[in-house]
């Protein structure tokens, strides 16, 4: 279970965050709202990238803001970004290990490269260098890394950006798998409702760096406020 | 080509050159062999650096000095083996290598450029007053200007221009492995990732500084290692051989051959030495050739950023696939039945 208590984010004179409160406990968990909501920024302070200026996160009763970015990616806190980060240079499978390297326990429910890359479908291309993978391929693979090991909280940021109807439908099974296959906690960031809809049991909702909406994905997802922060007030009835 | 391939091809090569070019050199391009042959280790440096992290290092020729002043120390202050002292004058630079970039992590990268170049001069500032180590006694070990300064002896199975360049060749055949296992290894992967950003390292569990400093020890050792050979070769140095500027020249060097890879510091490495004796040769002033890096480092940035090795590497692809046409000629479509 993961605790986001009255976490605040100050840039200068922006707050991007402003005494967040979130409790993630179902499994999947989506995490929406217009562009420029604080989406990132939390996912931010999640990983470690971003300090808040108060506030407290703790994950299974453990203080993930005590430790460095580094720290709680070896803690099992993966994440994937808007724009993919993977390194062309390396194979696909050593992109994967690098992971693997670095964070995981050699426990009994730990994933090997070869099931996280049979995963998102690219066990085949295990050899190629990454710098030959589609856009979509990348962000695959980078999903692939941050299932690798043990890993106890998966942020996904954005995984379904430009990705087609046919793309997203084998997105939301890779998503699903993450949940049987692994017992991290996943949040997901997502504009497509569809996904978020297909995979998510609880969705919060952010709008101007506040929570306006969290509960079950149905409900939220109909909620007029959440709806008016989506769609502008003058669009919902 | 595997990996195995690559190896059993780079010692091949090696082999080659340590029996051919002592049999067909004469003793001034022998000697510029040595040289050459050195002066690779301090580009492999700062390319590892370069390439592998996108970290400008302009120490390399101070690191050289540190690896042999402490050669020399350990040399006329001890009774090790020459590889002890060589491995000794590594780590040394490996150590002084890492003290400096301590407080350089947290820096941009243009920061720590400068304060890498800024402890090259420190270095030759010691260099300059407190001399290189020549038999005398003391920590510095001085003797007086009366007295002939010692030269550092070569070990026994070198004592020849011939057996020193293969010594110095093993030596460097050596730390190429030494780089190639890292950077194949966990090391490398790493690296890669920190090149492509520090938060995609760190969200990886990559731990950055030391990852960095692992790099800057190796980087350092390999030069550290190159000070020593050098040093050997030459018995005795002084200040003047380790100017600040000199760490720009190895940089252009390692950007002309290919930063990205073990081939391209070699060609670096090499024509950092050969083109300078080649100019020398044809009466040309040595310092033309820092103008002839000048322009190759232009040409090579406009037209193959990976340097020589890149563009090498594209031409035997491009030839490779050339082959494999020739030798598979397209189908033709089958002629219909009148």
């Amino acid at each position: 279970m993961l605790d986001v208590s009255d976490v605040t984010v100050r840039f200068g004179g922006v707050t991007p965050l402003a005494n967040v409160t979130l409790h993630f406990e179902q499994r999947i968990c989506g995490l929406v709202g217009p562009n420029g909501a604080g989406k990132t920024t939390l996912l931010n302070v999640l990983s470690g990238f971003v300090s808040p200026a108060a506030g407290a996160v703790r994950c299974d009763g453990t203080d993930l803001l005590r430790m460095a970015p580094d720290r709680r990616a070896r803690w099992g806190l993966r994440r994937t970004f808007q724009s993919e980060q993977i390194v062309g240079d390396l194979t696909v499978a050593e992109n994967v290990a690098v992971a693997r390297e670095h964070t995981a326990s050699m426990d009994r429910l730990s994933v090997s490269i070869a099931e996280a890359l049979e995963l998102v479908g690219l066990a085949e291309r295990a050899t190629d260098r990454a710098a030959l993978l589609t856009t979509v391929q990348r962000r695959l693979l980078e999903i692939a890394r941050a299932i690798v090991g043990t890993p106890r909280l998966v942020l996904l940021d954005e995984p379904g950006a430009g990705l087609s109807d046919v793309e997203t439908t084998q997105l939301v099974q890779i998503i699903q798998d993450i949940e049987t296959r692994t017992e991290a906690l996943v949040i997901l960031i997502d504009h497509d409702m569809d996904l978020v809809r297909a995979t998510c049991s609880s969705v919060s909702v952010l709008d101007f760096g506040k929570v306006i909406a969290h509960g079950p994905t149905d409900q939220v997802l109909a909620d007029s406020a959440v709806r008016r922060a989506y769609l502008g007030a003058e669009d919902v009835e | 080509m595997s990996r195995a391939q690559q190896l059993c091809l780079a010692a091949a090569a090696t082999l080659v050159a340590a029996f051919a070019l002592p049999a067909l050199a004469n003793a001034f391009w022998l000697s510029t062999a040595i040289s050459a042959v050195i002066f690779v280790l301090p580009v492999a440096g700062c390319g590892l650096l370069y390439g592998r992290l996108g970290i400008l290092a302009l120490f390399q020729i101070g690191v050289l000095g540190v690896g042999s002043w402490v050669a020399l120390r350990l040399s006329f202050a001890t009774s090790l083996p020459f590889p002890f002292v060589v491995v000794g004058a590594g780590a040394a630079a490996a150590a002084v290598g890492v003290i400096v970039s301590l407080p350089a992590l947290r820096l941009s990268k243009l920061h720590f450029a400068l304060l890498t170049l800024m402890a090259a001069g420190a270095a030759e500032v010691f260099f300059t007053v407190k001399g290189f180590p020549n038999g005398g006694p003391g920590f510095f070990g001085l003797r007086s200007a009366l007295v002939a300064p010692r030269q550092m002896p070569r070990p026994h199975i070198a004592s020849s221009e011939a057996g020193y360049f293969r010594y110095a060749l093993a030596a460097v055949f050596a730390m190429g492995l030494l780089l190639w296992a890292h950077v194949r290894g966990r090391p490398g992967r790493a690296w890669a990732l920190i090149r492509q950003g520090t938060p995609c390292a760190q969200s990886v569990g990559v731990s950055v500084a030391r990852y960095t400093l692992w790099a800057v020890a190796l980087s350092c050792f390999i030069t550290g290692v190159g000070g020593a050979l050098f040093v050997a070769q030459v018995g005795t140095t002084s200040a003047s051989s380790f100017a600040p500027a000199d760490s720009v020249t190895v940089f252009a060097v390692a950007l002309l051959g290919g930063a990205y890879s073990i081939p391209g510091f070699v060609i670096g490495g090499c024509a950092a030495q050969v083109i300078p004796a080649l100019l020398a040769t044809w009466g040309i002033n040595g310092n033309v050739a820092l103008v002839v890096f000048g322009l190759g480092l232009l040409a090579s940035l406009l037209t193959a950023p990976r340097g020589a090795a890149g563009g090498l590497h594209d031409l035997a692809r491009l030839l490779r696939r050339l082959q494999t046409r020739v030798a598979r000629p397209p189908e033709r479509e089958p002629i219909a039945d009148a």
